[in-house]
């Protein structure tokens, strides 16, 4: 076990000098490997590999928007990160097929840890059921590893607050008494917070409509003009919520929002089902554990600052941080849950035509 | 009336000197990617979002603001000088502005589009200062059954748009319905043709489309031609300001594109686009002279050219009032609130006047400041028509390239403009209009989209559209629209009838 993680640091010791040029350089990096394989032998210890990488620029692609949230934070972390690392992070945006793309293009890239992707942890756990992925769809985690997570998405249902249910019990109960007479929004097919109702459609035996918008704002605006009786979806509510014109009923999320403490979860209303999506960093897969390692621990530290976490907090992401490994079982986890979901309610890529 | 209170109040805000550094700022560099094909608004503004942070909010917001509706001035630029719009909302200035350009009335027609920005410009502020909060309520009553019968409307006026034979504009409009329905449906999930290409999973963008269909054919044709035979601007550069005569015809379209785009703006998913359109076939419908449209018609550069700049205040309403953003520029300006500390809402105008009002005021100086950096730059930019074309064209062929690649940075993108620059070149060739393929694309998506949601709300009937108040004044509309084009024809049935009892 020893004998071959010396090894992965040894060979990528060397795959790095490769890219120094000039025989000069060549001949001082030559002996500086040399010595560095010695004492790489000697202690196998990871510290002196850390001393090693970065040694060059990190590229970052970012899978939304430049000034979407998920950018914005990024962007935050990557300016403490950088320094904590003493290389530059470079920072762009590659969107598109829902945060799926990015990883498309993350996927040939070298295992280095010098390209690496942050999306959404639903490319792997759920999007491969819902769309084409141009990465594995049978084991998304063939093709990356997760390096860290700084933050997740919240999820909540919400209604004007003129409405006559106080309460979630109040709501499902309306919706069991009615069936066909709640219509839903949300911004998409196959989204979390669409995935949510649907579940809860299957186990309380409603009829309820979904109709679906293209973006986060029109859903909310739909409910709010009254065209849909409530909105499940991401914190676009959070300002009319803030204002007193909306109502929240209930939060997807496995544990109660932080801005919301009054707020019950689903899984404390009995049900075994939560909505998670978190921000994930990803590098290729086979990326050596010790730059995983390298990164995960600089991201880590950079989102600690306070200027991030207030940052993070303005636009309703909780600061959580969660290792690699974790992330692996949390994805491996999603992927079986979302499959069989989608397969019992016959959407994505299970619709029967 | 206290609304003059805030808006002097708004005033002090925006002339202080930080504040009115930053408008200027902001006004130029919106005015410089306007003018650079396919490098937008959207990413000039997420570029400069991040060196805001340690800014002075309000400052960054008024800057960030100053270069959305820079933009729109810069736009008409390359869509009179090169036929190439420099963004989505200025596809229509290219119909007459480049006919007009290519008639030596470049500096007219660029004239107009600056003063037509500027006026719709503060004509659309007056109405975010004025109307903001009771428009905000009205556009929430905008459902979907709302939007399907807006669409429909929008479609009926395409049918003015046509140029030339009515078939292919029909099948130009019937190209643009699929083209717009190219990715993952809304509704199912499910990829529409797409041809298994990974890349066509989120549709075709229209800015890639419209520099390919407008611009990059405009170059290959130019290039078949010999160099000494190539007749374009060689016609003496007639004057650079509008004349007298240019001010009677434009004023009436300027007016009215004002007022549509103000309202267009409002609503969510491209106002801007959709209003300039609809601007333009409004009027060559209500022209005493429809058929010198697309011939270089001033006042199909005066209409759509308002329009498409009141359109941007109007979108400032529900994103400052609701704090539910209407465009993608818009959802760029709400995460910088949400940064700042100071979430856009219902709450917005009383926890942070300073904001709102301030804001608003230093886009009336913001539009002043347009006018007064466009104007001098017609002679400059009349000059670019005297570089040689050798030189001009790989440049044109170069700007774009980058800025369709800078769009997503996916080299895919520069693909679909080559493609489409392709088509449009053969469009040319066969005379195909590339207009009603640009509007059904806009709007065939939307109206697909909305159609559906209406049919989900009301369990599958279609009364819908006929019990809810708004939907039903507008197919009204409609039908008036369609009866009065048809009534003219009814009129020449009879005549021939007559004639024909008579024989």
């Amino acid at each position: 076990m020893n004998l071959s993680v010396a090894g992965v640091n040894v060979w990528t010791i060397l795959t790095l000098n490769k890219q120094s040029e000039g025989k000069e350089a060549f001949m001082k990096k030559g002996f500086f490997t040399i010595s560095l394989i010695l004492v790489v032998i000697v202690f196998n210890s990871v510290e002196v590999f850390s001393d090693t990488f970065p040694s060059k620029p990190i590229n970052l692609w970012v899978g939304w928007g430049a000034g979407s949230g998920t950018d914005i934070s990024q962007r935050a972390i990557t300016e403490n990160a950088s320094k904590a690392l003493k290389q530059p992070i470079l920072v762009s945006n590659v969107t598109g097929g829902g945060g799926t793309l990015v990883l498309g293009r993350l996927k040939p890239e070298k295992a280095d840890g010098y390209t690496l992707a942050n999306t959404s942890s639903a490319t792997l756990g759920r999007i491969p059921h819902l769309q084409p992925v141009p990465y594995n769809a049978q084991d998304p985690l063939k093709d990356f590893i997760p390096v860290m997570s700084y933050s997740y998405y919240l999820y909540g249902l919400a209604v004007k607050s003129d409405s006559t249910w106080k309460t979630f019990e109040e709501f499902i109960a309306y919706a069991k008494a009615n069936p066909g007479k709640i219509r839903y929004s949300t911004s998409g097919v196959g989204t979390g917070q669409h995935l949510v109702m649907e579940y809860l459609a299957m186990k309380e035996n409603i009829k309820w409509t979904h109709v679906p918008f293209a973006t986060s704002p029109q859903a909310v605006a739909a409910a709010m003009g009254g065209h849909v009786e409530v909105v499940s979806q991401t914190p676009e509510w959070k300002e009319q919520v803030d204002a007193g014109q909306m109502r929240l009923l209930v939060c997807w999320n496995d544990k109660r929002m932080p801005f919301y403490p009054g707020v019950p979860t689903l899984k404390e209303k009995g049900y075994d089902f939560a909505v998670q999506a978190l921000i994930v960093i990803y590098a290729p897969a086979n990326t050596p554990k010790e730059v995983v390692a390298t990164l995960s621990k600089a991201f880590r530290q950079a989102s600690e600052t306070e200027e991030v976490k207030q940052i993070l907090n303005r636009l309703s992401y909780p600061h959580d941080i969660k290792e690699s490994e974790e992330l692996i079982q949390i994805i491996k986890k999603d992927y079986e849950v979302n499959g069989k979901l989608f397969k019992e309610l016959g959407i994505g890529i299970y619709k029967k035509n | 009336m206290d609304i003059f209170d805030h808006i002097f109040f708004g005033f002090g805000v925006a002339f202080q000197p930080v504040n009115l550094l930053f408008c200027f700022t902001g006004v130029l560099i919106g005015t410089l990617v306007g003018v650079l094909p396919g490098l937008g608004p959207v990413a000039a503004i997420s570029l400069l979002l991040p060196a805001t942070f340690h800014a002075p909010p309000v400052a960054s917001i008024i800057m960030l603001s100053g270069i959305y509706y820079g933009a729109m001035y810069g736009g008409s630029t390359t869509s009179i000088l090169v036929n190439i719009p420099g963004e989505a909302a200025s596809v229509v200035t290219c119909f007459d502005g480049y006919q007009m350009a290519r008639r030596g009335r470049a500096g007219p027609a660029l004239g107009m589009a600056a003063f037509a920005s500027f006026i719709a410009g503060t004509l659309g502020v007056i109405g975010l200062a004025f109307l903001a909060p009771p428009l905000a309520a009205i556009a929430l009553k905008f459902g979907p059954p709302e939007y399907f019968s807006l669409m429909v409307l929008g479609l009926t006026v395409l049918t003015f748009l046509a140029g030339g034979s009515m078939l292919k504009s029909l099948m130009m409009a019937s190209i643009g319905v699929i083209i717009g329905n190219v990715g993952l449906d809304l509704i199912t999930a499910q990829p529409r043709f797409t041809f298994g290409l990974s890349i066509l999973l989120d549709g075709v963008g229209l800015v890639p489309l419209v520099m390919g269909l407008f611009g990059i054919s405009e170059v290959l044709l130019n290039v078949e031609q010999r160099l000494s035979e190539r007749e374009v601007f060689k016609t003496v550069l007639k004057g650079l300001l509008p004349t007298l005569r240019d001010w009677k015809e434009s004023i009436g379209p300027l007016l009215r594109g004002s007022i549509l785009g103000f309202f267009l703006g409002i609503l969510p998913g491209g106002g801007a686009v959709i209003s300039s359109f609809v601007s333009y076939g409004l009027e060559k419908r209500l022209s005493k002279h429809p058929e010198e449209f697309g011939k270089g018609a001033i006042a199909g550069v005066a209409g759509p050219e308002s329009a498409n700049n009141s359109a941007t205040a109007g979108a400032f309403i529900p994103l400052l009032t609701l704090g539910l953003p209407s465009n993608a520029v818009m959802a760029i300006l709400l995460g910088a609130l949400m940064i700042y500390g100071m979430p856009p809402g219902p709450k917005l105008i009383s926890s942070h006047p300073q904001l709102f009002w301030g804001v608003i005021s230093s886009m009336y100086i913001g539009n002043i400041m347009l006018l007064i950096l466009n104007l001098p730059l017609i002679g400059l930019w009349v000059k670019i028509l005297k570089i040689p074309y050798p030189i001009l064209f790989p440049l044109i062929l170069l700007f774009c390239l980058i800025g369709a690649y800078s769009l997503n940075n996916n080299p895919a993108e520069i693909g679909l403009m080559l493609f489409f620059g392709l088509l449009g070149y053969l469009m040319k060739k066969f005379k195909y209009d590339g207009a009603p393929l640009v509007l059904a694309m806009v709007l065939g998506p939307l109206m697909d989209q909305s159609l559906r949601q209406s049919l989900l709300m009301s369990g599958g009937s279609g009364m819908i559209f006929f019990t809810r108040p708004i939907c039903l004044v507008i197919f009204v509309v409609i039908g008036l629209i369609l009866l009065l084009s048809v009534l003219p024809l009814i009129g020449r049935m009879r005549k021939t009838m007559d004639e024909m009892k008579e024989v």
